[in-house]
Formats: C-alpha cells, structure tokens, sequence
C-alpha cells in the first residue's frame, strides 16, 4: 500500500497513554485531518510518525516499508510546525536549500528546485529577504515552499494556519488545499478547528483521550457523528442534544423526555428488546425550523423561548429554552423576533442522531435490525 | 516646578556620572603626562598634571625591547586562544543543553564547582602539567591552558537552549546532522554569546601576565604585558617608560572597547533587550 499506514499506535508519558492504540490509514493524494481538543494527542500521533518520538506499540508504515524504529531523516517526510520553525539567519532562499544540499543534490539542481517551489507558493520576490521581515502569511509559504521542495512521501502539519488572522487563515486554507490536490501529495493534517477539518480534509480522523473516536469523510463525521462527543465537537453551534429516553410503538420507535415527544422515522423500525433506552438525542442547528410553516419532512417539538438572538451577518442563531434544554437554531438573517417570544419549534426528524446515554456511542440503525436483537 | 526638579535631577545624575568617569579616566591621563615627563617631574608635589612632551623616555622604552615581536607573540595567543574558546565552548555548551546522555547534569554542576576554585590554587599543578608536557617557554603553553572555559560552556548552553526545539526537528527530517546543525544554525543563532566569548577572552589573554611570566624565559615567545614588566627591575622602576609602554599595550584593548562597547556592557550586564 502506498501512503501511510498507522497500525495500532499506542504513546505513554508516564502513566499517561497520549496516543491509545491508533490505527489510521492514509491512502496515496489523501488529506486527512487529525481533530481533536487540545490534549487529545492529535500532535503526539503526528510527531510519532515524524519520528520524534518512539512508539511504545505497534508500527508505522510508510508506502509499505515498516519505518517504526527509524529516525525522522530516514522516514521522508516533511513538516510545517505551527511557528513556522524558519531558520531566522537565513535567507528565505537558504531556508530552502539547507535541507537539499544536506541530501547531496548537486548546486544547479537545488537552485531550480528553490525557484520551482518559490513559484508554487508565489515567494519568487521574497528569496533574499530574510524571515523577520517578512509577514505571517509569507513565513508560512516559505515553510511550505521548504517542505514541496524535498518532495517528500507524506507531508505532516501541525496547526499550520493557528498563527494566522482569521482572513488570511481562510485564504491560506483554500490555497493549502488546492496546493495539495495540484501536487497530488499525501497529507496528515493536525487541527483543533473544525471548520479547517471540514473544509480542508478528504477524510477527517476525531481523537479524544489518545484513542480514534470515528475516521472518515467530513459529510459522514458531521451527519453520522459516531459518538456524542464526536457529534458536539464537530459543528458550530455545537449540537442540540435532548436527554431521553426510547420507547417502543407499534411499529416505529418513540423518544420522549426533556419536554418533547418525538415518532422517530421508519429506518429506526423493528424489535430491538420493548425496554426504554437513556438516550440522547442530537440535532443540529440548522435541522431546527422556527415557525408554524415547517416543511413537510419537520414535526414539531414545541413552543419555545427565544432567550438570545445572535445576529452572524449572514445568518442568524437563536438561543432557545424548552423546558429546561437549551436549543441553538440556525436561522436565515431575515428572521426577526424579539427576545423572550414564544416560537413555534419543529425539528428534521430525517436529520436526527442518537446516542447511547451511558456509553456515547451512536445508536445505530442496525441496532434495530433483527440480526442484532 | 516639575520641569525644574527633573532638571536638577537630570543635572545631578550627570555631575555623578562626570566624577565617577574623571576617577577612572585620570589613571590614563596620568600615564600619558607621565610617559612624556622630564626626569625632575615623576616624583613632584603637588604634581605635575600638564604634559613636558619629553619624547625622550618614550624613544628609550621603544627600543628597550622587540615589542614588534610581544605584539605579534600576543596576536597569535589572543586569537588562537578566542578561537579555541569558541569551538570547545560550543561542542560542550551543546552537548550539554541539547544532547541526552546519562550524568549530563552532573557534568554541569561539576564544570560550575570548577569556577569556584581559584586560579591561584592551580598555579603550581598547572605549571608541573605544563612542564611536563613540555610546554613551558612555548605558545602552545600560553594557549592550551585557557583554550576551554567555564564562562563559556555556560553561556552557550544557555544560548542553545532557548532555541526553538522545532528548529533542530526541522533539520531532522531534511537529514541534517548534528554537527551542521551545530555549526550552521545553532551557533550563528547564538551570535552574543559568540561575541560575548571572543570580547571577554580577548580582554583577559591580552592583558594575561602571570602565567606568561612564569611559564617563559626569553624573549621569543614573551607577550606584550611580560614585557611591560621589565621595565620594573633591581636598580627601581623606570616610571615614565612604564607609562608609556602601558598606554601602548592598552591601545588595542581600548580601541576594540570603542567599537564593541555595546557587546561588552551587554557580556557584563547581560542582554539589553535588543537582539
């Protein structure tokens, strides 16, 4: 297999298991993201690919090859750290060529690579300045400029934009992604920002407490959260979540509790034990209508409080209370409503998750299908 | 009336800082008035404070000996010297801040106890060692004995640890080793210790004078401040050639002051900010 291939990881501090028992596969031109609060041991999985650190258990696989007890010179890949890491000495061009003349390229060749790559992230101009007198923004491009020009297997980047303001991280981004799918590169991406995670990743890999909380596309990550945590730490606002509880109807399942009673829609039928389930129930911002005209797929969940109204510019959110839940509703900007109205609720069934009250886990569909009762 | 006070405190603190730089700067006026001075007027009270222009003393203390070799026996000490200070300076300084190795804290607290010792009490082994390794009467054994210090090694593991540990990450993954690592990121990053190192060895081997009395006989390998001696002899000291030849041999040190003052005040008073 070419790419990357973490098989069953495991890192300790101490008595502490930073990284628990990670597998993670990144295919050849895949970006994945690692996500994850900060302590998560997002950027110790990375550093233990780099070879920074040493692995307590299990292998790390470069295009195939077992690189677990290799040192990060003999790995070939590259990095862009967070400060950037420039060496403040040097010129932008040197920044560049130190690490290819430490591989022996003959002279000629490194200065073509060096302006192939300044042309790529657009530093031609920059070369003979050095870092201090240049911009967050152009300290980043040389640091990616360093890490095109070894032409490395996997590109690692720990929270490469979080130095950034907001506009520029936004444009940095976009050009970040598009860098990649250009160069066609395999990337291992750290962040704790959801949105670089959604908008950036081709597959998105949630870490809590050092272990995998669910890897996949960032449409499945936010859609099909694979537990509670996953599912609030994705998206913002963070999910709605209603504790309840489930019942059996005739042919269909019924959550009830926090002030709501809701049919859940006919892929959740079938007999799975008639012993009410603690759950929580999940649903996100924009799956809320505020208003008696709710589209057809909606049912209605209540009369709320609108409490708080936050006007985003482009959109709206209204903090809501129903009963003693909090609510957070995405709303278009035109929406108007004084603080304290009473607004008619109705939520997207369709768009609903589950999640078992005392582990977190997602209930599962199949968790209804005969097969597993 | 504020103006007025600040004013007055402004003034005061120049009065201060004018008597405090008069107290060091008259020594050296003096031996200028004295290098310069007729016979009758050395011993004189009240003295004589302006200059005779006696050039007399100043011609006989030049050809009294071959300082064109002193200065270059002296160049070639100082130098080697800063450079082997330098270069020992940083191996330890790095092997002590970045590399991981068992007792390494214990090397360091034993390199700072050796500070504590003074360097009269090694007089006499040094000299056996010295001897021994036949060294005495040479250059080698006025370089070798002061080619790695203490200060040194401090200062540059200070320096190198406040490097970013991503640098040295980065040059990792490009396959850079150590020793390039070494000398071409982490020392030019350390350039004030760099400068800090050469200024304060430049000073302290410039004006050495103990070890070199003892340790050489004739003339071929003696320094600039040995020589400066022999104008202190059985039959008294000759006062006007000491002054003269002491503002001669100083004239190097206070021309590197002028231009390295900042470096010096920042190797004495540690950094100013400003990098």
């Amino acid at each position: 297999m070419s790419g990357l291939m973490v098989d069953g990881v495991t890192k300790a501090f101490g008595t502490k298991a930073a990284v628990d028992d990670v597998s993670l596969e990144v295919h050849d031109g895949e970006f994945a993201v690692l996500l994850g609060p900060s302590g998560c041991g997002k950027t110790t999985l990375l550093r233990l690919v780099a070879g920074f650190e040493r692995v307590d258990r299990g292998r790390i696989l470069l295009d195939g090859k077992d690189v677990t007890a290799s040192r990060p010179g003999e790995r070939d890949v590259a990095m862009v750290f967070q400060g950037y890491a420039l060496y403040p000495h040097m010129t932008v061009f040197d920044n560049i060529a130190f690490g290819l003349r430490s591989i022996g390229l003959p002279k000629r060749e490194i200065a073509e690579r060096v302006e192939r790559v300044a042309t790529t992230v657009e530093i031609e101009g920059l070369l003979g300045r050095r870092p201090g007198t240049l911009s967050g923004g152009q300290r980043q491009r040389v640091a990616l400029a360093r890490a095109i020009s070894r032409e490395p297997k996997v590109f690692l980047m720990d929270e490469p934009l979080s130095n950034l303001d907001t506009q520029l991280r936004a444009s940095m981004r976009m050009e970040i992604k598009h860098l990649q799918s250009e160069l066609g590169v395999t990337v291992l991406y750290v962040t704790h920002d959801q949105v670089e995670a959604m908008t950036m990743g081709t597959k998105v890999a949630v870490l809590c407490d050092g272990r995998l909380a669910q890897v996949g596309p960032p449409e499945e990550v936010y859609d099909r959260s694979a537990t509670e945590f996953v599912a609030r730490f994705v998206g913002a606002p963070p999910i709605n979540l209603l504790r309840g509880t489930l019942h059996r109807e005739a042919s269909s399942w019924r959550f009830e509790g926090s002030g709501v009673r809701i049919v859940l829609p006919a892929r959740w039928a079938g007999p799975a034990g008639d012993e009410p389930r603690a759950v929580s129930l999940g649903v996100r911002a924009e799956d809320l209508y505020l208003g008696l005209e709710h589209p057809a797929t909606f049912v209605p969940l209540g009369v709320c409080c609108a409490e708080a109204i936050e006007p985003m510019g482009h959109e709206t959110v209204v903090h809501l209370s129903l009963g003693t839940s909090l609510l957070a509703a995405r709303v278009r900007n035109t929406w108007r409503a004084a603080p304290g109205a009473q607004v008619p609720v109705a939520i997207d069934v369709e768009k609903t998750q589950l999640f078992e009250a005392d582990t977190g886990w997602a209930v599962s569909v199949k968790d209804f299908q005969p097969s597993s009762a | 009336m504020q103006g007025l006070a600040r004013r007055l405190k402004e003034g005061g603190r120049y009065a201060l800082l004018i008597a405090v730089a008069a107290c060091f700067g008259f020594p050296l006026y003096w031996a200028v008035v004295l290098s310069v001075a007729r016979r009758s007027q050395v011993f004189t009270l009240p003295p004589h404070l302006l200059p005779a222009f006696d050039l007399h003393p100043f011609e006989r203390m030049l050809s009294a000996q071959p300082w064109g070799l002193y200065f270059l026996n002296t160049v070639v000490i100082t130098s080697v010297t800063i450079i082997l200070v330098l270069v020992t300076g940083a191996l330890a300084g790095y092997a002590l801040a970045l590399r991981e190795f068992r007792g390494r804290e214990v090397v360091f607290g034993l390199l700072l106890a050796a500070l504590l010792v003074p360097a009269e009490a090694t007089l006499i082994p040094d000299y056996v060692i010295a001897a021994r390794l036949h060294l005495l009467n040479t250059l080698p054994g006025q370089i070798l004995p002061f080619g790695a210090n203490v200060f040194a090694i401090f200062l540059f593991r200070q320096f190198f640890k406040t490097l970013p540990p991503s640098l040295w990450e980065v040059s990792q993954l490009d396959r850079v080793g150590w020793w390039r690592y070494l000398w071409r990121v982490a020392v030019p990053m350390a350039k004030p210790a760099v400068v800090t190192v050469s200024l304060l060895t430049f000073a302290t081997q410039w004006s050495a004078f103990q070890w070199p009395l003892i340790i050489t006989q004739g003339p071929a390998v003696r320094p600039v401040e040995v020589g400066l001696s022999f104008f202190q002899g059985f039959d008294g000291t000759h006062w006007r050639e000491v002054a003269g030849a002491a503002i001669f041999t100083m004239l190097p040190i206070i021309v590197v002051f002028i231009f390295a003052q900042r470096y010096f005040i920042e190797a004495v008073a540690g950094q100013t900010g400003e990098k």
